[in-house]
């Protein structure tokens, strides 16, 4: 049985539907990441699954058992909140301690069960300490602590990486992958960054306006995007758009596009649609300024000549702008390793293959 | 930047002010209550001899009665103002609708600015003789003009000041009071009431004793109110400093009493806030 | 179970707040609505016949009056200079960094907890002291000391309010420090200022206990006469009164949010619910 269950779950503020209409589950042990821009819901749904806020229609089952009459004390949901939101009055150890008094633990395992929790997050030896006193990521390791004392059927985790800066995020997502991972806990990340959102997430929900747009491993939705929309959101892209030209043979399929260039795509990867018209996108870390050896598919790999306009070198990538027709830019990443960067002006030639054109119908 | 004389000029008159209308004054009853009256005359002649009775005279039993009754309505009416106040001022907080906010506020507002004597006067045609005295005493089966139903309407006429002054402050605490907070408390497992004891509460006390120190100061000189409402049974300091004044012109006593006065007011202020400060210093 | 605490409790609470809303109002409404009592004595709430008899008592009769017009007068007159050497103190104090800031601080602001009789009886000892015995001179003395305060406290949260990086950006663009203030800051604080003299204004209508120790027989204020006529002669022309007094705060109340917004008086907090 699934830990989670969202079925036809509809919220609505006003006339606006913040939440339409959606359905998931969550597995017992996995991490769900729901990914999506500001306004697209999943504070809502977050917020109805920690009974904040009530359903307008749909159910919510929690191992089977509908809980949407069930007030936030009556179910057993873990929410970490965007700003923690310690109990700046108690210790560290009153925060852990706090909802196992609350839900009626027995008194003389609650010490244990602190100990336990702060060697969870390694944080022992900060018991007194006020959350005033403690840094940014040694809060949310509170936070988290404090979540997880409880033993919750699902934890719940808003933006858990945003408030840190870059390089505090990189380490403490490892490490929040980790602890969920040892004490088995069933997680839905809500976020908007789609780093964290794929790092973390053993399966990826992209939600807009409300709705689920698409649902799946990470890789498949970054492969795979079923819409512009989750397209550009989940990674960057260069668009096209172009009809089909003709069919050739080996799956292949030719492809124009509005700005005159012709190109390969692959038959298998194109959706069914209506018409001719499609939507082509080509990830700018797919783009290869040089070619090395040459191998069969090679016949069909696409060319497009341009000149470079921008150079960054980011450290660990070259970020290039490159300008293929008037006015048109295409954006190319590669990694540094050491080659010597192109300058303003030089003509290249930008290299892809078919199988790295990412189609979605033209809406 | 430090512009010295510029600076100075804009503090002068305000100075000037201060020490012709409020600060010369106050050294002027000083000086007088220090001084010996003879019954008959109107105050002190001027070259009266200094002498500590004044302030002698006060230590007995009858005055210690003013004192006493003053602090007594004082620390009750600020408690149960307190406590009528707070869940108005968090339902007030926490409203999201900015017309809501404003018409609410502009009441309290208005509660406030109203004019004291309009207050007292509406009480009184309310809760007096002609109101609906009998009504309520005949309830309670207590005498219309007896103590108790005197001190009550004393008591409701502090209140009704009080209330929206205590409900204003407390407005200000409650939101910078992070809202999240109850929401973890309650995903964490205790119920709303709970939520609020346990975390809103603590976190409001500055606030509380700031509210608290606000409303008793106003009892302390509650002036209008007790010489009304009280018909003569109900006495606090500044009517004794009136009675004083006005009924025998014995301005050293009276000068005496409003020392007295204005210490009591200054220390309990002094000494609650340097209980506040000390004890919720930023960590 | 929790869900019944909790649901006693919001009970609770709506009660708690309904009470006090209707003990807040009710005596107001009682004394709206028996300003305009049709009979001639007075009797229990409701009235059965209304009038504006009472109003014509108050309007006919020149002892109200002229407490109304010495009321109006000296508010306006210890409105303005009060908001003049207030607003120049405020000023001077947000400058100043010297030793004694906090204690100017504490005095300025200290009739607001100088008990009202200590201050109505302090100066009208000192005014005698100094031979001055006219009404109107001591009245307006005690309105200036106890309407300070507000446009000192009111002036000061808004100047202090005011980022100083934005005046020294218009001095970076060429204006002299004199330049800078009034055309940077004084616009910017100009809201604290009316704020101030609005709250100015009404403290001074409302005051009581210190005016009533500075009046005299041919001077004296509105509310004073109110108590003079409830001890002699208590009929509803006091209610009449009343009301009129009631409109003035009625109209203070929506110039205060014309000029500054009720909401914003309190603010927002630093968080959003």
């Amino acid at each position: 049985m699934n830990v989670l269950e969202l079925s036809n779950v509809t919220k609505r503020f006003g006339n606006f539907a913040a939440v339409d209409n959606i359905s998931f589950s969550v597995e017992k042990g996995k991490i769900v990441s729901l990914l999506g821009p500001s306004g697209c819901g999943k504070t809502t749904t977050l917020r109805l699954i920690s009974g904040f806020e009530n359903v307008d229609e749909g159910s919510i089952l929690f191992s089977g058992k509908d809980v949407i009459n069930k007030r936030p004390y009556e179910r057993n949901v873990g929410l970490l909140f965007q700003d923690y939101a310690l109990f700046p009055h108690m210790t560290v150890e009153q925060n852990v301690a706090y909802g196992m008094k609350h839900r009626g633990f027995e008194k003389k395992l609650i010490p244990n069960k602190i100990n336990e929790m702060l060697e969870l997050v390694k944080l022992i030896g900060f018991e007194k300490r006020k959350p005033g006193q403690l840094s940014g990521g040694q809060q949310q390791r509170v936070a988290l602590a404090r979540s997880l004392a409880i033993s919750p059927e699902i934890i719940l985790l808003d933006e858990p990486l945003s408030a840190l800066d870059a390089k505090l995020r990189q380490e403490l997502r490892f490490e929040l992958k980790e602890i969920l991972n040892t004490v088995n806990a069933t997680t839905i990340v809500v976020t908007h960054d789609q780093e964290e959102a794929m790092s973390l997430g053993d399966s990826v929900i992209v939600m807009n306006e409300g709705k689920i747009i698409q649902e799946g491993h990470p890789t498949d939705i970054y492969e795979k995007p079923n819409s512009k929309f989750v397209a550009e959101f989940v990674g960057r892209s260069n668009w096209f758009n172009g009809n089909i030209l003709k069919k050739a043979d080996d799956g292949i399929l030719k492809i124009k596009t509005t700005e005159g260039f012709e190109f390969n795509i692959l038959e298998s990867l194109t959706p069914e649609s209506s018409n001719d018209n499609f939507e082509i996108c080509v990830r700018p870390e797919r783009i290869s300024l040089e070619i090395n050896e040459i191998m069969d598919e090679d016949s069909y790999i696409n060319l497009l000549p341009g000149k470079v306009v921008d150079v960054a070198h980011l450290g660990p990538d070259i970020h290039t702008v490159i300008e293929i027709s008037n006015k048109r830019m295409i954006k190319v990443v590669e990694k540094y390793t050491g080659q010597v960067l192109k300058n303003n002006g030089t003509n290249v030639n930008l290299y892809f293959y078919p199988k790295d054109c990412i189609i979605v119908s033209a809406e | 930047m430090i512009k010295n004389r510029s600076t100075w000029l804009l503090l002068t008159p305000g100075i000037v002010l201060f020490l012709a209308l409020l600060v010369s004054p106050i050294a002027n009853i000083l000086d007088e209550s220090f001084r010996l009256f003879e019954p008959g005359r109107i105050g002190a002649a001027k070259d009266a001899p200094y002498t500590l009775f004044n302030y002698i005279e006060l230590i007995d039993p009858a005055y210690f009665f003013y004192l006493y009754e003053t602090f007594r309505f004082g620390i009750i009416c600020s408690l149960i103002g307190l406590i009528i106040a707070f869940p108005i001022a968090y339902t007030i907080a926490r409203q999201k609708s900015p017309l809501f906010r404003k018409l609410a506020i502009g009441f309290l507002i208005g509660m406030m600015f109203l004019n004291t004597l309009v207050r007292v006067y509406a009480m009184q045609l309310t809760f007096g003789p002609t109101g609906y005295a009998k009504f309520i005493t005949g309830i309670f089966d207590i005498s219309p003009n007896g103590r108790t139903y005197t001190e009550i309407v004393v008591m409701l006429g502090l209140l009704h000041y009080l209330i929206p002054i205590s409900a204003l402050t407390l407005i200000g605490t409650i939101q910078n009071i992070n809202p999240r907070l109850t929401e973890a408390a309650q995903v964490l497992g205790s119920s709303r009431l709970k939520s609020h004891l346990t975390i809103t509460v603590p976190l409001c006390v500055p606030g509380l004793l700031s509210a608290f120190l606000i409303s008793f100061t106003l009892c302390l000189s509650a002036f209008v109110v007790p010489m009304v409402l009280g018909k003569g049974k109900v006495l606090f300091i500044s009517n004794l400093i009136y009675a004083r004044f006005s009924e025998i012109a014995n301005y050293p006593s009276g000068s005496a009493v409003a020392i007295i006065m204005l210490v009591v007011s200054l220390l309990t202020i002094f000494i609650i806030t340097s209980f506040v400060s000390s004890r919720w210093s930023t960590k | 179970m929790k869900r019944t605490v909790d649901n006693c409790g919001m009970i609770f609470s709506t009660v708690n707040i309904l009470l006090a809303l209707i003990f807040l109002l009710f005596p107001i409404i009682v004394s709206i609505i028996m300003s305009f009592d049709g009979r001639s004595y007075l009797g229990l709430f409701p009235p059965p016949e209304y009038s504006l008899r009472w109003y014509e008592n108050f309007f006919s009769d020149t002892y109200y009056l002229k407490g109304l017009k010495t009321s109006l007068i000296i508010a306006v007159i210890a409105t303005l200079i009060s908001t003049t050497f207030g607003v120049s103190a405020a000023i001077g104090l947000d400058r100043y960094q010297g030793r004694g800031k906090q204690l100017l601080e504490a005095l300025f602001l200290s009739p607001l907890v100088v008990p009202a009789v200590v201050i109505g009886f302090a100066i009208l000892m000192f005014f005698a002291a100094l031979g001055i015995f006219d009404g109107f001179t001591r009245l307006l003395g005690g309105h200036l000391i106890i309407t300070f305060p507000y446009t000192v406290r009111t002036t000061l949260a808004g100047l202090v309010g005011i980022r100083k990086s934005l005046t020294e950006a218009a001095i970076n663009l060429g204006a002299t420090e004199n330049q800078a203030f009034w055309d940077v800051t004084f616009p910017l604080a100009r809201t604290g200022i009316v704020a101030g003299s609005v709250f100015a204004f009404a403290f001074s209508m409302d005051d009581v206990a210190v005016s009533f120790f500075l009046t005299s027989p041919e001077t004296y204020t509105l509310p004073v006469a109110m108590i003079s006529m409830m001890r002699t002669n208590f009929d509803l022309t006091i209610a009449a009164a009343a009301v009129v007094l009631m409109v003035f705060t009625f109209c203070l109340i929506l110039i205060l949010d014309w000029v500054i917004g009720l909401d914003k008086l309190i603010g927002k907090g630093v968080y959003r619910s």
